[in-house]
C-alpha cells in the first residue's frame, strides 16, 4: 500500500465498481473481481469516505479519529480492506493531489 | 415473515423497515434477514455486471433498449438500490431489432436462448419475449410488456421515443419515461402474476411518487394502447391489497369506466386456462387477416423445435388446448 498510494496519491471508488449498501456493511463488485466482496459496518464507512479522492494517510488519519484509535491501529484495520480493494479495482489512484 | 416476503419479493421492503428501525426484530432474526438480504443484493450486483455486458455488446450492434423492472427500478423509484432485488434482468427491444438482439444474446455473449419460438419470426411480429440464460443467469429479451391481447395493443414505437438516464456503474442505461414506467408497473400488477405479488403492488406504489405526469395524460395513453381495463384493474388491485389509505391516489384510476371488450379480454388474463385464452383472445386484437393467420398457426401448429422443448408432440399439444379450454368452458 506504501509503494503504491504513497502520502500524495489520491484515491477514490472507480466508478466501474457495482456496490450496495447492506444491513451491516457493504458489498462491492468492481470488474477485476470474480464475485462480490462483503464487508461489514467499518468496511462501508471507508467505502462512504472515497466517494471523494483523498490519500491513504487521509484516511487511515479520519478512521483514527472517529473510532479515537491511534493511527497505527488504524491503519492495520484499514489496510487488508483497501488492498482487497485496490487489488479489485474498486479503488482507483485519482490525480495527484494538488496540495503535495 | 422472511419467507413471505421472499416469496412475494418484498425482502428488499423488509430490509428497508429493519433498517430504518419501522420492523423490529430479535437479533438472532436480523442476523438472518441480513443473511438472506446481502445474499440477494450480490445476485444483484452478478446481474448488473451481466447488464453493462449486455449494454456493451448492444450498443456497439446500434441496438436502442430501455432497461425494465428490476434494474430500472431499484435505480429510479426506490430511495436506496439495495431495497429492490430480481431474479434475472429484463430489457425491452424495438420490435424490428428483436431478432438481431436475440442473436447477439446467443451467439457473441454464449448464451443459450430457454424456450424456441413457436414459429420463426413468431416473436418480433407478436411474441412478449425470449429468455436468453447467460451462464447462470436469466435475460429477457422483452418485445412487449405482457403476453396475450394487451401486449399487443400497447404503442412500443412510442415507448423509445423518451427515456430515463440510468447509471450502472460507468454506463449510462436507458429506462422507460416516468409515464411508460407507470404503466408499465400497471401491466405487472394487473396482469403480471395471478395472483397479483405484493412486490409489484410495492413498484407500483413507488412509481406513482415519481409520476410527473397527471393522470388523465396516463388515462390517455391507456385509451390509446386499449389498455384502460389494465390500469383500472392495476388501481383496484393497489387499493383492495394497500388499503384504502394507502391506495387514496389511485381512486380515480379504479373508478375507470371499462368497456365490455377490454372486459372480455381481461378475462382472458385470469382463468386457469390462460396459456390458451389469451392467445385464442389475441386473434380479437390482431389486424389484418394475414396476421391473424401467421398468429393462429403458430398457436395450432408450433414449430417441431418448439414441441420438443416442451416434451409434445402436435397430437399432445392440441389435445392439451382443447382439454384445457374444455375445462374452462
Amino acid at each position: 500500500v506504501v509503494e503504491r498510494f504513497a502520502a500524495d496519491v489520491l484515491v477514490e471508488r472507480s466508478s466501474a465498481a457495482l456496490w450496495r449498501r447492506l444491513l451491516d456493511g457493504v458489498l462491492v463488485l468492481a470488474p477485476e473481481m470474480p464475485e462480490p466482496l462483503r464487508f461489514s459496518t467499518p468496511g462501508e464507512v471507508l467505502w462512504a469516505m472515497l466517494d471523494q479522492p483523498c490519500t491513504f494517510a487521509e484516511l487511515v488519519d479520519a478512521w483514527s479519529v472517529l473510532y479515537e484509535i491511534s493511527e497505527r491501529t488504524a491503519r492495520a484495520v484499514i489496510e487488508p480492506v483497501f488492498v482487497a480493494w485496490c487489488d479489485g479495482g474498486a479503488v482507483v489512484a485519482a490525480r495527484r493531489s494538488p496540495y503535495m | 415473515v422472511l419467507e413471505i416476503s421472499m416469496q412475494d419479493r418484498l425482502l428488499g421492503a423488509l430490509a428497508e423497515a429493519a433498517s430504518d428501525g419501522a420492523f423490529c426484530l430479535l437479533p438472532e432474526q436480523r442476523d438472518q434477514l441480513t443473511e438472506q438480504h446481502a445474499g440477494s443484493q450480490a445476485h444483484m450486483l452478478r446481474l448488473e455486471r451481466m447488464l453493462v455486458g449486455v449494454a456493451e455488446a448492444f450498443g456497439d450492434a446500434g441496438i436502442d433498449f430501455r432497461v425494465l423492472k428490476g434494474a430500472s427500478l431499484a435505480h429510479l423509484v426506490y430511495s436506496d438500490p439495495a431495497w429492490r432485488n430480481a431474479a434475472d434482468v429484463d430489457l425491452l427491444i424495438p420490435s424490428d431489432r428483436f431478432d438481431a438482439a436475440v442473436r447477439i444474446a446467443t451467439d457473441q455473449l454464449g448464451g443459450e436462448q430457454l424456450i424456441p419460438q413457436l414459429r420463426p419470426g413468431f416473436d418480433r411480429e407478436f411474441g412478449k419475449e425470449s429468455l436468453v440464460r447467460i451462464g447462470k443467469f436469466e435475460l429477457d429479451l422483452h418485445r412487449t410488456f405482457v403476453t396475450g391481447p394487451f401486449g399487443l395493443t400497447i404503442d412500443l414505437d412510442e415507448l423509445f421515443r423518451q427515456r430515463t438516464e440510468i447509471t450502472i456503474g460507468d454506463r449510462q442505461l436507458f429506462g422507460l419515461s416516468a409515464g411508460h414506467r407507470f404503466l408499465h408497473a400497471c401491466y405487472d400488477t394487473a396482469l403480471g402474476d395471478y395472483p397479483v405479488r405484493l412486490g409489484s403492488v410495492r413498484d407500483l406504489l413507488l412509481c406513482r411518487t415519481q409520476l410527473d405526469v397527471d393522470f388523465d395524460q396516463i388515462v390517455a395513453m391507456a385509451r390509446h394502447w386499449r389498455g384502460v381495463a389494465v390500469v383500472q384493474r392495476a388501481a383496484q388491485l393497489v387499493i383492495d391489497t394497500a388499503g384504502p389509505d394507502a391506495g387514496a391516489d389511485f381512486a380515480e384510476l379504479a373508478a375507470l369506466d371499462v368497456s365490455r371488450s377490454q372486459a372480455w379480454l381481461l378475462r382472458s388474463y385470469l382463468t386457469p386456462a390462460r396459456s390458451y385464452s389469451r392467445p385464442l383472445a389475441s386473434l380479437a386484437v390482431i389486424s389484418g387477416c394475414r396476421a391473424r393467420w401467421r398468429y393462429a398457426r403458430a398457436i395450432f401448429a408450433p414449430s417441431p423445435a418448439y414441441l420438443r422443448s416442451r416434451g409434445w408432440t402436435e397430437r399432445s399439444h392440441l389435445r392439451r388446448s382443447l382439454r384445457r379450454l374444455a375445462r374452462r368452458g
